[in-house]
């Protein structure tokens, strides 16, 4: 079939779907029609300019690479292998002072399971407002091969609820409370281990003399999959000698009324954030997290889960944006540079499943990165990302040219975040709607909800 | 999406109802733990309020008369009548253009758009 050039006449329309693919000349009335069309006059005129084929725009994907090495070999044998040396040799030195393990025969009755460098390149920024890389190893044990029942019990990870958090955040900036942040250095070493565990000499760490020789852990290590519960345990048994107490809703929100006071400590498992309505009430409880733990302390919460806190405490509003994380998901798939849309999804717009799926387009990562975004601080997002992710098994050029209208839609409003105001109403509002038979395909209605709090939605869901 | 097929708007706005109200109930829960003594004048206490804008659902959550267009709706989502007889949730009518959970469940267009946005408190 050949290429037509823009303003085809219908006589070139019929051509094309005819079964015929050969030129019919007699049919032609005009000459200029006819560029393009495979000439068959010698004398035509034809542009100069050079010729491309389109771009596909769907398959323009760039993945970030990741420059930090991913084995032992690469760490010590590559071209930053003094800086990975002494990053491996800083995460030894902390795992010895916290006597994390002991040199043992092989037991016998005991699986004996690996560990494995994990190597991060982390950006710093310092006081002098420096930007700064730092190498960073971390030894982690290889959890993935413990098996439930035998060699752990329970799991859980002490992850606070986005939506807890956005509450607690509506009402810091309603009542004006102070809000500090600190950081659990080596958070997972912290864990007391319950059960024998044992661990082959890591890579590059072997004894000399006992290379056949095993580490009996006492503490636990990262990639343990009970270690988080070992450090929320802990955590839980210093807040309740504190005197806090757990709230039932959310079992990492802890509350402390003391003289009138009120101090709030919200449990990200490594991150805290500290709520109180003095800063006396914080140093105290700093002073006493300091004591037990290894702890950083970041001062005033700046930057929660990814999510920018901007805080004016003259005007008394909290905002919450996620505008850099925005910045690196269009960077990630090639749309650093698009042009920016009013409205995520075109109205009336139905999707079907696809037969098969074009594993070629990055939709489930595109899907995903928005999905953060839209449950972090963008509830605008919702409906949008809720349609989209019916399809992440079944998607195709048109799942993804929606994708990329969100990502566009996303450009435009990168800073836009949740705006908490001191003035506004500070009790719960419930919004509750539905669409009917919305989906086509199934006949299936949509179900929207939003809670509002202090002037900003605080849960949604679509 | 929901899972099963509403045969009329106001069973679908009931299905949708009985979802926000158990995040609703939830929540209120946390809110009214974390407000102390002091602050319940800043925070109030008491059951949530929840907008909507289909009457019939209302009406049916607060009055409920089985009749054949809703003698098949499932027994989970009668957790709304419970919640409303123990007072932790109250229902308002609210018009469409004032409902917040719109953009939740349908696309549209600019203005609308723009309008839901600054209503969802972004800025």
């Amino acid at each position: 079939m050949q290429t037509l050039t823009p303003g085809k006449t219908p006589t070139h329309i019929i051509r094309m779907v005819g079964p015929d693919d050969k030129q019919d000349d007699g049919s032609d009335t005009s000459a200029d029609d006819n560029q393009g069309c495979g000439g068959s006059q010698d004398t035509l005129r034809r542009s100069g300019r050079a010729r491309r084929p389109p771009v596909e725009y769907w398959l323009s994907v760039r993945v970030v690479a990741h420059k930090a090495p991913t084995t032992y070999v690469q760490a010590v044998q590559g071209q930053e292998s003094a800086k990975w040396q002494i990053a491996l040799d800083e995460e030894m030195k902390a795992i010895r002072q916290n006597k994390t393990w002991r040199l043992t025969n092989r037991p016998a009755s005991r699986r004996v399971l690996k560990g494995k460098w994990a190597y991060k390149i982390k950006n710093e920024v310092h006081k002098n407002e420096n930007n700064k890389t730092r190498h960073r190893a971390r030894l982690c044990f290889m959890g993935n091969r413990q098996i439930n029942g035998l060699d752990f019990n329970e799991t859980f990870a002490p992850a606070a609820k986005v939506t807890t958090i956005l509450c607690i955040l509506a009402m810091t900036a309603a009542s004006g409370w102070k809000l500090h942040q600190m950081d659990v250095k080596t958070a997972f070493l912290n864990g007391d281990l319950d059960k024998e565990v044992s661990m082959e000499q890591p890579d590059g760490y072997v004894h000399p003399t006992y290379p056949d020789k095993v580490w009996r852990l006492f503490q636990a290590l990262y990639g343990l999959k009970h270690a988080p519960k070992m450090l929320y345990a802990k955590l839980d048994d210093f807040l309740n000698s504190q005197g806090f107490d757990n709230i039932d809703p959310d079992a990492c929100l802890y509350l402390l009324m003391h003289d009138g006071e009120i101090i709030i400590v919200l449990v990200y498992v490594d991150d805290t954030l500290l709520v109180a309505s003095s800063l006396a009430a914080i140093y105290e409880i700093k002073d006493a997290l300091h004591k037990r733990f290894e702890m950083k302390d970041l001062g005033e919460a700046k930057v929660i889960l990814g999510l920018n806190i901007r805080r004016d405490q003259a005007l008394g509003t909290l905002k919450l944006a996620e505008g850099k994380y925005a910045g690196q998901v269009l960077e990630k798939f090639g749309m650093a540079e698009c042009n920016p849309i009013r409205t995520q999804l075109e109205v009336g717009l139905q999707l079907v499943k696809a037969d098969e799926s074009d594993d070629a387009l990055p939709y489930r990562e595109a899907v995903g990165s928005l999905m953060y975004m839209m449950v972090g601080t963008r509830p605008d997002l919702a409906f949008a990302i809720g349609k989209l992710s019916r399809f992440v098994s079944c998607y195709g050029k048109e799942h993804w040219a929606a994708i990329k209208r969100v990502l566009r839609y996303v450009k435009g409003l990168m800073e836009k975040g949740l705006d908490f105001d001191k003035n506004s109403s500070c009790v719960l509002q419930g919004f509750s709607d539905a669409d009917w038979a919305g989906d086509h395909e199934t006949q299936h209605c949509t179900t929207g909800s939003t809670l509002i709090l202090g002037g900003a939605t605080v849960s949604w869901g679509s | 999406m929901q899972k099963t097929v509403a045969l009329s708007t106001m069973e679908s706005e009931y299905m949708a109802l009985c979802e926000s109200s158990k995040e609703a109930v939830w929540l209120n829960k946390l809110v009214q733990s974390v407000a102390s003594q002091r602050l319940r004048t800043a925070i109030s206490g008491g059951p949530i309020n929840i907008k909507v804008d289909n009457s019939g659902c209302i009406d049916f959550s607060k009055k409920p008369v089985e009749h054949k267009r809703t003698k098949h709706i499932d027994i989970r989502c009668h957790f709304m009548r419970e919640v409303i007889t123990s007072d932790k949730v109250t229902l308002e009518h609210c018009a469409t253009d004032d409902m917040m959970a719109d953009p939740m469940t349908n696309e549209h267009g600019k203005t609308k758009h723009d309008r839901h946005v600054e209503a969802l408190g972004l800025c």
